[in-house]
């Protein structure tokens, strides 16, 4: 299955990018615990693809 | 994070309260402790860990840390504090533990500090914990704390090509690690998608299936209650007509009734009309004792109408052609001769016959007169006699007119009531139509309730077929997501590990130049060194076990190690703003010969901006040496009194 049928390339750009600089910001502060965080990111995916 | 002061109470041999400032100038960055063995230069590297995290690996028991000699007393503390430089505002952890006769009673932990506003702030208990490994992470602090023995330890790792911790430090200190934990998330998602059921087109056709079943059997049963219903509707219509035939059986028997008074007045008047009958039998014809009754007159009409002539012309015969002295005994003899006087003959029929019999009536022994008279008078009388007989028949048969009239409107009447009882059937027939059509109905009714029944049966299995196909639908639909989220994480997935690959290539080939640099500025270019992949760090010739080679690797490793963090602050925080780490080294050289100290002293001050060596009196005179004008601390630590559960700490001059 390619990922093209689903979501442009610029937009999986823009959603990798977003996910990095979440990631980064947390990792950095580490405000949120990880399970948090690792829903936060999977929220942030769906709505992308919504 | 640099260290600022460390403050011990009770903790081991150092009893009651002692404290060491660390230097933080950055030129002088490095602070000496120096002591014998057994002087406590290992309970001081311990202090820090337990004050910042709670515990030291090497004691389980709580009550080991407190000073032997405060363990009798019934309430006693133990105490350190650590005093921190972060991010520019000062911090100072405290951690007490309370005891009670030796044992532990509680424990506190407190966290001051300064906010960017001047204002103080205090945080307790687990939240002082967590700000703290904010600050320096406990898992990470094991490359800032390290003791001769773990240096050792490594050291053998590297040798024996164990170098998972070097990778894992590599990423957490070179910032890499927020790629794993991407990486990590990225990876429970991809479970949780992959744990999700996805139901297949075909979950959505079976449960579609299913409820057009339901439907059919639902719309079949519909019919089959709708024909049932009526059939009892028709069934309870025909029960009310016939109880009302019923009812109306009752109205019968007046009818009944009605016509046996009919009947009965019919037969009264048959019986007079018979009566009237009889009486004009008697009047013809008399009784059986009677002469005859009066019909003989009515008959003799006629005959005495003709006698009355004959009469009538006898009394106008004249008496002078009657011969004289003729006697009636005379002419009874001539007619019984049969002869005359005269010998003519003389026979009935004949003329002069009848001229005998005339004169008869007129001879003696009657007088003719008399007997013409008489006889006219019986004559009169009987034919008045036949004349009432007339008027009384046809009295009689105005009467049995009238009756025979009259009896024809009753049999008239009599036929209407019959022809309506006729109508009316029978009740024990309907009696039993109407128990049939109830024993029909009472079944009808019993599969009516049967289907009903069955109906809502149906009716709830087909909204469990209609939710399961929703469901089915919906988690299809979600399904189809579902699909898509898995197939977009798994690239992103993919791609993160790609990323992390070229971010820890790029870091590792900084990490290899950086640590290259360093052993060369240790070893000169006796030895070369190199890194793979898996952090495994060979040295051409080999490291030797016996010597402090393999130890100079771990120091030449941490000094490009934070080189390499250095630089990646640089890209992301500007100059003013790195953040420092201390190097706390415990018995680092006891391994070393002293060229090798002198070529490790030459490097660690410039890797960190904080180094706090502790050393023993012998290593530390050659560090001393070495070191120079670089200390901004200096300490010794010696036993009170030769005791080995009391140390003093001294600071010595620069």
């Amino acid at each position: 299955m390619n990922t093209e049928e689903f979501i442009s390339e610029n937009q999986y750009e823009r959603l990798f990018v977003e996910i990095e600089k979440k990631e980064h910001e947390n990792f950095r502060s580490k405000k949120m615990p990880e399970s948090q965080m690792a829903e936060k990111i999977q929220k942030l995916i769906e709505d992308f693809l919504r | 994070m640099l260290i600022k002061k460390i403050k011990l109470e009770n903790f081991r041999q150092f009893v009651g309260v002692q404290e060491m400032e660390f230097s933080t100038d950055r030129e002088r960055n490095v602070t000496l402790v120096m002591g014998n063995n057994g002087s406590g230069k290992t309970t001081i590297s311990q202090a820090f860990v337990w004050c910042l995290y709670g515990e030291v690996p090497e004691f389980r028991k709580k009550n080991e840390l407190l000073s032997d000699s405060k363990r009798g007393e019934a309430s006693s503390l133990m105490k350190v504090s650590v005093e921190m430089l972060h991010e520019g505002k000062r911090f100072t952890l405290i951690r007490t533990q309370h005891y009670h006769s030796g044992r532990v009673s509680s424990t506190q932990v407190q966290l001051d500090y300064v906010d960017n506003s001047g204002e103080f702030n205090a945080l307790w208990g687990e939240k002082a914990t967590e700000k703290m490994k904010e600050i320096l992470p406990q898992e990470l602090s094991q490359y800032f704390f390290l003791t001769g023995e773990e240096i050792e330890k490594m050291s053998s790792e590297i040798k024996m090509g164990q170098s998972k911790n070097f990778a894992d430090a590599v990423n957490s200190l070179l910032g890499l690690d927020y790629y794993k934990k991407t990486i990590k998330h990225l990876k429970g998602i991809f479970k949780k998608y992959e744990e999700i059921e996805i139901p297949s087109e075909n979950a959505v056709n079976l449960a579609t299936l299913s409820l057009n079943a339901d439907e059919t059997r639902l719309r079949d049963q519909k019919t089959e209650i709708e024909k049932v219903q009526k059939n009892l509707e028709k069934n309870r219509q025909e029960i009310l007509e016939k109880q009302m035939q019923l009812k109306s059986m009752k109205f019968s028997s007046e009818i009944q009734k009605k016509r046996e008074s009919l009947e009965s007045q019919r037969k009264e008047k048959q019986e007079r009309r018979e009566d009237f009958l009889k009486k004009a039998i008697l009047d013809f014809a008399g009784n059986t004792t009677d002469r005859g009754g009066e019909s003989p007159y009515f008959f003799a009409r006629s005959a005495y109408q003709k006698e009355l002539r004959t009469l009538n012309e006898i009394l106008s015969i004249p008496q002078s052609d009657v011969p004289e002295k003729l006697h009636a005994d005379l002419i009874d003899w001539i007619e019984s001769r049969q002869k005359c006087i005269c010998g003519a003959e003389v026979h009935e029929g004949q003329e002069n016959y009848d001229c005998l019999e005339k004169y008869r009536k007129i001879i003696p022994p009657e007088s003719i007169s008399t007997v013409t008279h008489r006889e006219s008078e019986r004559i009169v009388s009987k034919f008045r006699l036949g004349a009432k007989l007339f008027e009384n028949f046809q009295a009689i048969r105005r009467s049995v007119d009238t009756l025979d009239d009259e009896m024809d409107k009753l049999d008239k009447q009599i036929k209407e009531q019959t022809e309506k009882l006729e109508k009316m059937e029978d009740s024990s027939i309907l009696e039993k139509d109407i128990s049939q059509l109830k024993a029909w109905n009472e079944s009808n009714e019993e599969y009516l309730t049967q289907l009903l029944s069955r109906r809502a049966e149906l009716e709830n299995s087909r909204k469990a077929h209609e939710k399961e196909r929703d469901e089915a639908l919906q988690k299809s639909k979600e399904g189809q997501f579902i699909l898509k989220c898995k197939n977009v994480v798994d690239r992103l997935q993919k791609d993160f590990e790609n990323r992390h690959k070229e971010a820890e290539g790029s870091k590792r080939s900084e990490l290899i130049a950086a640590v290259k640099k360093a052993f060369l500025e240790i070893y000169g270019d006796s030895f070369s060194i190199e890194i793979d992949e898996k952090y495994n760090i060979e040295t051409n010739p080999p490291l030797e076990k016996s010597t402090g080679q393999g130890m100079s690797v771990i120091f030449a490793f941490l000094a490009g190690l934070l080189s390499v963090i250095r630089e990646s602050q640089k890209d992301s925080r500007g100059e003013n703003e790195l953040e420092s780490y201390p190097l706390v080294f415990d018995a680092p050289f006891s391994s070393l010969d002293e060229t090798r100290i002198a070529s490790v002293c030459k490097v660690l001050p410039k890797v960190s901006s904080q180094i706090m060596i502790f050393i023993k009196d012998t290593d530390g005179k050659v560090a001393k040496e070495e070191l120079g004008n670089i200390i901004g601390k200096n300490y010794v630590l010696k036993k009170k009194d030769g005791s080995e559960e009391h140390t003093e700490i001294f600071a010595e001059a620069i």
